[in-house]
């Protein structure tokens, strides 16, 4: 019935260490709810259940435990069903699991011939024999990757993660998507091993446009938890690029680059726990007592909440990936085991990790500016409403979670090599080489990367010299005696309000505007204007709306694609000269592009990538944007 | 070891220097009186005299955020690569690791910026905020494209790699690395045509705007961030880029990599004045042309091998 | 090893021309391509020994580095010419269409560089170089860049010549001239109907 391998065991260890903080901000948080006795019943079934799926042995207990999962987190989403808003979340909710589970229920029947009660090792052999393993590898993506959040069955989780109470969110974005992290690795490995390489090449490329996805829909987003959880698409989609490499260096046989890239995804699968629940128990506090979710509501909360601030200060830089915290290492690894690809030999696959790779440099440097934002309009300037003007800090019970949640993430920056030792011994149950020798290869201090080109990161040296450096400039400082003297900021000579500061939406302007394209946002702008005159006005409101993308052609597109093919039909006939000349281009890349894979050799994967760039040139070059 | 220790600290005090060689020069072009190359150690002088003003809406972190400003960066001077053969360098440095530091230099920066809760600083954060969006992934393929034509991931192994054997045969991919980088160095050093040194007027600030309101040691620590910034990212294009004198014995081998970064500097003064300030919204064309080609050597590299 | 330097700075040159918005620097970095493959031939025509190639070389030089810019901007002052040209693909469309363009032209031209023996890699660059200066082509909306984009796809096949085969056959050349031939017959009629509309 009950399995206990290294692999569950890593993700019970991981499930421990994101309960045990969260049971003490759970408490602390306990006071705020009303439905008491609901509430712990489905908190403690939901944490149980969870257990229950990574230590499953055979598909039934684990069916069981994950469909338990579902209802017990849909049921804490409605704790607090007072408005539309949390019914429509938790229904949307309760639809993608359910559409998840069928298809792994789909699976399981196929893979087990119909005995549910049969073992992971006795479904190997089943599946082996099976004609069409592509179309299980589906099921399993469909099911697992709507848990998990991943584009483009992601559309529920920015509504469903925020409307449920703090500490639910923060297993649910902590805990819960990685337990389908844990299917995944589980299914793939036990069960439908050997990979062909496109199914490594489709995980990554789905990776790779969440994390872009994910990150651009977080900079647009004022509701704080609504911020993060679209972060947690970002995330998941980083951990199924570490996860893509690995089964693309596993189809081609390299089985150290493998290791490594498995490896690197783990990791990040507990950083993500640790930094997301830390973030979320900080949201979770400063909307337990601003009582409000709007970010643009906020503001100067880092004198009446240190602690909260502190610790959401630690989480957002690990998070940003930045150098020498634990989330730089984990994303430090996954750039390693990108590069370590430069010396295949496949064409396409040369082709298409570099895009992989600029993907993960692009959503870097916008995460940075969503947690600049989130962090720096949350907690500090000025209070921007009454709300944030009488918070103070939280009761013990949610600070103690909260500082247990940054201690974990503390530990997974220092003791780097003991947890890549456990996931190094995982992967040696499944039959790879242990690459923890080659990893750590001078003792705990240096960590090399295990391509050939040989990279190599010290994470305790750059926090020695960096903690080493700030503490000798501020005993500088503080030797230089230097006369402080308290005034208003300068503000060019006016007097600085909680008016004149940036709000959210402002920061994120910028950006917003050079991504319209993708976020087509509605604005609305009204101003009251004095005596007619259109340059002087006395009240004036402006809202933007991003509405997503995918929810908008996957959900709402019947009524539209009607409208739209007849709207083509007739500027067919009306294009300019450039319009014919870009159709005769892409009629040529055609041309060539159906020789190289009809007559030349073919590949799946070269269809795709070919399939890709006819679409991304016609695109552009014909249809431009809207007028 | 004494080779190393001596270029850390020859690259600190050349780099207010530096800047001020890079506006006296621009001042001599445009026919002006240039100020006095020492007026950088000048201003540092008078700043650490002066008192410090906080600011009542201020929090701790404007208390904290300037030396976390400074440290990452005095950090990364350790690791640059050598200038003369047979110097100590650090290997365990990467293209990423460096970005990351640089980085939270930057992080620290923008929240000093919104901390000071004026309408200025938050425009300069959330500028600075774009733009490095923009310039990281940038940085990170063309180092990552240049460490791996060098043979070797860590950035002081591939500068001795590149300065002992020069790869011909990747000439292209270098090409393309190097208008890249320098472009970056522009960018994120804050200087024209992507943000404007000189100036006080909030729709050309990005870079002051966000310390408008630090003075006396504040503002000299940010000061010297700032110089050192540009340090960095000189002497990593002259490592890198111009491999050139490190055969040479220990003097005239840091004689010639001092001229290298002048040299650097003075090209740097002769686009500011030959140029003027990008609106906001056309820098992400420049560096869009960055990012192209920095794409482009890493794709040359790994399709082509050229 | 010099042949690598001039080849990447011909692809530079064409790249930078593609994201500019004024007549004039496009003029300008069109000049800069052709001053490059005009170096660029004079150093094969040394290596080779090839007395043509020198030849050919020097004219591009003083043609289409020279000669050409100077006539296109006393046009461009005679005619009135837009000199501010937007592209019409927006940037964020570019970043990613020109890796792709290029990242898809080395790809499609491995089977024609398997069946080289020598620089693979500058066939390759070329034939890229010629998708690029067609996306040249599409992206303004006004003559003037249109021809410039013509004018750099003769440069791209004359480099595709100059890599591809040692030295330039005579074909190739004169293959190259009637176009060239065509292209001022095309300018002068355009010119014309610009004259006659303004």
């Amino acid at each position: 019935m009950f399995q206990f391998d290294t692999l569950s065991l890593v993700f019970t260890a991981l499930i421990i260490l994101g309960v045990v903080p969260n049971l003490f901000y759970s408490y602390g948080y306990l006071p705020h709810i009303e439905r008491k006795a609901y509430y712990q019943i489905h908190y403690f079934a939901f944490i149980l259940s969870m257990v229950g799926v990574v230590v499953s042995a055979n598909a039934l207990m684990f069916l069981l435990f994950w469909e338990l999962m579902s209802l017990a987190s849909w049921q804490l989403i409605l704790t607090e069903a007072k408005e539309k808003k949390t019914l429509d979340a938790a229904r949307f909710y309760f639809l993608m699991t359910h559409f998840g589970f069928v298809f792994l229920l789909l699976f399981f029947l196929i893979a087990t011939d119909g005995n549910l009660e049969l073992g992971f090792s006795a479904m190997h052999s089943i599946v082996a024999k099976f004609a069409y393993p592509t179309l299980l590898f589906f099921f399993i993506a469909l099911g697992f990757l709507s848990k998990a959040g991943a584009v483009p069955l992601h559309v529920w989780l920015p509504y469903a993660h925020p409307e449920a109470p703090s500490p639910v969110s923060a297993l649910m974005s902590g805990v819960m998507l990685k337990v389908a992290i844990y299917g995944l690795f589980r299914f793939l490995f036990d069960v439908l091993y050997p990979w062909p390489l496109e199914w490594g090449v489709v995980i990554l490329v789905i990776g790779s446009l969440s994390s872009l996805v994910g990150v651009l829909y977080a900079l647009s987003e004022h509701d704080i938890k609504a911020l993060l959880a679209n972060h947690s698409i970002e995330n998941i989609g980083i951990i199924l690029i570490g996860f893509g490499m690995g089964m693309i260096f596993e189809s081609m046989g390299l089985k150290i680059l493998s290791s490594f890239a498995f490896i690197a995804a783990l990791f990040h699968t507990f950083n993500h726990m640790s930094f997301k629940s830390l973030l979320f128990m900080g949201a979770g506090s400063v909307l337990h007592q601003t009582h409000t979710k709007n970010i643009e509501k906020y503001g100067g909360l880092i004198k009446a909440m240190p602690v909260t601030a502190l610790t959401f200060l630690l989480a957002s830089i690990s998070i940003s990936a930045l150098p020498p915290t634990n989330g730089f290492l984990s994303e430090w690894m996954i750039f390693q085991s990108m590069l370590g690809s430069s010396h295949l030999g496949d064409t396409s696959l040369k082709l298409a990790i570099p895009f992989a790779i600029f993907a993960l440099a692009m959503t870097g440097g916008l995460a940075i500016a969503c947690f600049v934002k989130a962090y720096g309009i949350t907690f500090l300037g000025l209070h921007r409403s009454i709300n944030a003007k009488h918070a103070h800090e939280v009761n013990i019970l949610m600070r103690a979670g909260m500082i247990l949640m940054a201690l974990v993430v503390v530990t997974l920056m220092l003791f780097t090599p003991f947890y890549i030792d456990w996931f190094d011994k995982v992967l040696t149950e499944f039959g790879y080489p242990s690459v923890y020798e080659r990893i750590f290869p001078e003792g705990i201090w240096h960590m090399h990367s295990v391509n050939i080109h040989g990279g190599v990161v010290s994470p305790l040296i750059l926090l020695g010299a960096l903690l080493g450096v700030t503490a000798l400039l501020m005993f500088g400082y503080k030797v230089l005696d230097v006369k402080e003297r308290i005034h208003r900021t300068w503000s060019c000579g006016y007097h600085a309000s909680a008016r004149t500061q940036y709000s959210a939406t402002g920061f994120a302007g910028p950006i917003r505007r050079f991504f319209g394209w993708l976020y087509k946002p509605d604005e609305h702008f009204s101003r009251e204007s004095i005596e007619g005159d259109s340059s002087k006005f006395s009240d004036s409101h402006y809202e933007v709306h991003v509405r997503p993308l995918f929810e908008k052609t996957l959900y709402q597109s019947v009524g539209k694609s009607a409208n739209f093919m007849s709207y083509w039909i007739y500027r067919l006939s009306h294009f300019e000269q450039t319009r014919y000349a870009a159709m005769i281009f892409n009629l040529m890349l055609g041309v060539l592009f159906s020789y190289r894979i009809f007559a030349h050799d073919f590949s799946w994967a070269t269809l795709m990538l070919e399939g890709a760039v006819m679409i991304i040139s016609i695109k552009v070059l014909i249809i431009g944007d809207k007028r | 070891m004494t080779a190393y220790l001596l270029t850390i600290v020859i690259l600190l005090l050349i780099a207010p220097l530096l800047l001020s060689f890079i506006k006296a020069l621009k001042m001599y072009l445009l026919y002006k009186r240039p100020i006095s190359l020492l007026q950088g150690y000048r201003n540092f002088a008078k700043l650490m005299q002066k008192e410090t003003i906080i600011s009542k809406e201020a929090s701790n972190i404007t208390r904290i955020a300037p030396f976390l400003v400074l440290a990452p960066l005095l950090v990364t001077l350790f690791f640059l690569p050598p200038v003369v053969h047979g110097a100590f360098y650090v290997s365990f440095v990467d293209a990423f690791t460096i970005t990351g530091l640089i980085a939270l230099s930057t992080f620290f920066l923008m929240l000093l910026g919104l901390d000071s809760a004026s309408a200025f600083g938050g425009m300069g954060s959330s500028r600075e905020a774009f733009i490095a969006a923009l310039v990281e992934p940038a940085m990170v393929l063309t180092v990552f494209s240049v460490s791996m034509m060098a043979g070797d991931l860590g950035v002081g192994q591939a500068g001795v790699n590149l300065a002992a054997h020069f790869p011909r045969e990747h000439t292209a991919s270098f090409l393309f690395a190097a208008i890249s980088f320098f472009i970056l160095l522009i960018a994120e050093n804050g200087r024209i045509p992507v943000d404007n040194p000189e100036t006080h007027l909030e729709l050309t600030m990005v870079h002051e705007a966000m310390i408008l309101d630090i003075t006396g040691v504040y503002l000299a620590i940010i000061e010297t961030a700032a110089s050192v910034k540009f340090v960095i990212f000189a002497s990593l294009f002259a490592s890198l880029f111009l491999p050139l004198g490190l055969q040479y014995a220990l003097p005239i081998a840091i004689a010639i990599f001092v001229f290298k970064l002048f040299l650097i500097a003075a090209a740097v003064a002769l686009i500011e004045v030959n140029t003027a300030k990008l609106r906001l919204f056309k820098v992400p064309n420049l560096l869009g042309i960055a990012i192209v080609f920095a794409f482009l050597s890493l794709i040359t590299f790994y399709v082509l091998g050229a | 090893m010099g042949a690598d330097f001039f080849i990447g700075l011909f692809l530079a040159t064409l790249i930078v021309a593609l994201f500019t918005s004024r007549l004039y620097r496009l003029i300008f970095w069109y000049s800069m391509n052709s001053l490059v493959l005009g170096i660029l031939a004079l150093l094969v025509g040394k290596a080779l020994d090839d007395k043509a190639m020198l030849i050919t070389g020097v004219a591009t030089l003083l043609i289409k580095a020279v000669g050409i810019p100077y006539l296109l901007k006393h046009f461009s002052e005679k005619f009135q010419f837009v000199r501010q040209i937007q592209p019409q693909i927006k940037t964020h469309y570019a970043i990613i269409l020109i890796p792709a363009i290029l990242v898809f032209t080395f790809y499609l031209s491995e089977p024609i560089t398997h069946m080289m023996q020598g620089n693979t890699n500058y066939v390759a660059i070329s034939i890229s170089s010629l998708f690029l200066s067609l996306l040249l082509m599409m992206e303004h909306r006004d003559v003037a860049p249109k021809i410039i984009g013509f004018l750099s796809m003769e440069n791209a096949l004359f480099l595709l010549g100059i890599t591809a085969t040692e030295g330039m056959p005579m074909l190739v050349e004169l293959g190259i001239f009637f176009d060239l031939l065509m292209a001022i017959v095309v300018m002068n009629l355009l010119f014309y109907k610009e004259e006659t509309q303004s």
